[in-house]
């Protein structure tokens, strides 16, 4: 009898340590999750540079230069209705490699993906002047004069103008003068489930910035006496609205 | 004695000679020095293996200005680094001023040098001037390594980390930009006011590249200084065509005092500096992004917005820095 508990106690006890013996989501199992971020422009992953072989709704043939980017709370919803949030913000810079794969910092439960959501940007709460102190991030920020915090995105390029000219524009959005313009991007991402060490790829295709529901024709936005869009409220707001279709879920 | 008996008394003398021989404490405990910053300052990394310490600074501002770094006593630091021109010079092409270095990872106009502050100092002390170390060992020096170090042992990277520390001290942040800053609404005149509200615009273009309270993002742009940039700047140091013609960001802070300007000093003065970014940019394939009308010439600027914007590039001026005693020859 005595031996036989032994052998039950040495049989049960590991395997009530291993299933979280301590009580609480018994049964439950997280998955390290990680976002890898890809950019595209006319369906091809993008190469900077000063050439200009993308073309826009509008019909500019332009190139990109610089990339860069903050997506926030970045959340996953599973079919059961779980919910996890990445809290804080990731930094995105296409020319730095370790930006472009975001760990979750937090454990995803296994399941079925219902869908993937962030904020495009920082929200007010994330959108403090000196909340970055170091670079990269802090060399997004956004002049006090202009209402202070950061860039929510840095996306420089040549585009051909009407002269037939290479003309840089700098498609820089971010919170002007207290309005906020971050947007929350959600998108459905049924048939994917969250495993241990799952990725999932999230793609930003920038000839969307530039198109639906507003069409850019960049001669109009970045010009001799128009040569950014940071102090225009117009602007900001239109690249929000358009921003609704600039990202997708790449092929599971 | 039994066979534990001996094996408890070989580890107590084992023990006792091992703290006589490597915990006995150091004959000077150097004084940590707080290198005091503003709240708009990045943090300064300070490396475990070089505290910045009263004694450690005091040995590298010695240095600094001490010709017997240099083999045959002919230079030290501080001859093309003069305080009174923020740290750089006017006589010798392409220095860069030595300002706020503690926040750098790359050196020189085409960042020839990447590393941090300790790396790049026992770079100038090995290769730059060739140090050699048996003419450090006189009396004075000797007494400032033992005080900073512990020890009189002299050795180039122990010369070179006393230098770093002295860097770390070359914080310039007494502006009266900063007054301004700080809240000090009068610090600017009405011309500096409109010159910062122009610099910090797209109209003026500065703020992308003399980026946060350093004003420099220390990193590399062509600025369109010339048609042809095959092999030059960043570009010779990487071999990359898309490099060519890239030079570091220098910083903006005491830049009225570190005249010529451009990595070629082909600028004599800040009007020029201006006049070129109004209306003499000049197209590459690599010019930055972030320069607006570069087949225009530039931002074409007006005469009321060039003076403000020199206005306040003065007001970036630190006089605290450049007069302070503590930074000067001991």
């Amino acid at each position: 009898m005595r031996r036989n508990q032994a052998i039950a106690i040495l049989v049960v006890l590991p395997l009530l340590l291993a299933t979280g013996g301590c009580g609480g989501d018994a049964g439950a199992t997280e998955a390290a999750v990680t976002i890898a971020f890809e950019h595209l422009a006319n369906d091809v992953p993008i190469v900077l540079g000063s050439e200009t072989p993308y073309t826009n709704a509008a019909g500019n043939e332009f190139g990109t230069t610089r990339l860069s980017y903050f997506v926030s709370a970045l959340t996953l919803t599973l079919t059961d209705g779980t919910e996890v949030t990445a809290s804080g913000a990731h930094y995105v810079d296409h020319e730095t490699d370790e930006t472009r794969t975001y760990v979750l910092p937090v454990g995803v439960a296994t399941g079925d993906l219902a869908q993937i959501s962030f904020v495009m940007g920082l929200g007010p709460d994330l959108n403090v002047t000196g909340a970055f102190t170091s670079p990269p991030e802090s060399l997004m920020e956004w002049p006090e004069m202009m209402g202070g915090g950061y860039h929510y995105m840095k996306f420089e390029g040549r585009y051909v103008d009407d002269a037939d000219e290479p003309f840089n524009f700098m498609t820089h959005s971010g919170g002007l003068n207290g309005t906020d313009y971050s947007f929350e991007v959600v998108l459905d991402a049924t048939g994917r489930e969250v495993t241990e060490g799952a990725t999932f790829i999230l793609e930003m295709n920038l000839e969307e910035w530039f198109a639906d529901p507003d069409t850019w024709d960049l001669n109009d936005y970045f010009n001799e006496t128009h040569r950014g869009i940071m102090g225009d409220a117009d602007a900001q707001a239109s690249l929000m609205a358009n921003g609704a279709t600039v990202f997708s879920l790449g092929a599971p | 004695m039994n066979i534990i008996g001996w094996l408890a008394l070989a580890a107590l003398a084992f023990g006792a000679g091992g703290c006589d021989v490597n915990d006995a404490p150091p004959l000077h405990s150097p004084e940590p020095l707080d290198v005091r910053l503003p709240r708009n300052f990045p943090p300064m990394f300070v490396p475990v293996d070089n505290p910045t310490t009263h004694e450690g600074v005091a040995l590298g501002r010695k240095l600094y200005y001490d010709r017997r770094l240099s083999p045959d006593g002919s230079r030290a630091c501080a001859d093309c680094h003069l305080q009174e021109h923020a740290f750089s010079t006017p006589l010798v092409p392409g220095v860069l001023p030595h300002i706020n270095l503690a926040w750098s990872w790359n050196f020189l106009w085409d960042g020839e040098f990447e590393g941090s502050l300790e790396e790049a100092m026992i770079m100038e002390v090995e290769e730059f001037f060739g140090t050699d170390v048996e003419r450090l060992r006189e009396p004075d020096l000797e007494e400032m390594f033992l005080a900073a170090f512990g020890s009189t042992e002299i050795t180039t990277k122990r010369a070179a980390y006393a230098i770093a520390q002295f860097q770390r001290t070359l914080v310039s942040r007494n502006s009266r930009f900063d007054d301004y800053v700080a809240d000090d609404e009068a610090a600017l005149s009405e011309s500096e006011y409109r010159g910062m509200e122009l610099f910090y615009s797209e109209r003026g273009e500065c703020f992308h590249c003399h980026a946060t309270s350093l004003f420099t993002d220390n990193r590399f742009h062509n600025i369109g200084l010339d048609a042809d940039v095959e092999g030059t700047g960043r570009g010779a140091v990487t071999g990359r065509a898309s490099d060519d013609g890239l030079y570091k960001t220098p910083t903006l802070r005491n830049v009225e005092m570190t005249a010529p300007y451009m990595h070629d000093d082909r600028f004599a003065t800040l009007e020029e500096v201006i006049d070129f970014y109004s209306e003499g940019v000049i197209y590459s394939d690599t010019i930055d992004s972030l320069i607006p009308n570069v087949t225009g010439g530039g931002l074409q600027l007006t005469a009321q917005e060039r003076l403000d914007i020199v206005a306040f590039l003065r007001a970036l001026t630190d006089p605290v820095f450049l007069s302070n005693p503590d930074l000067a020859q001991p």
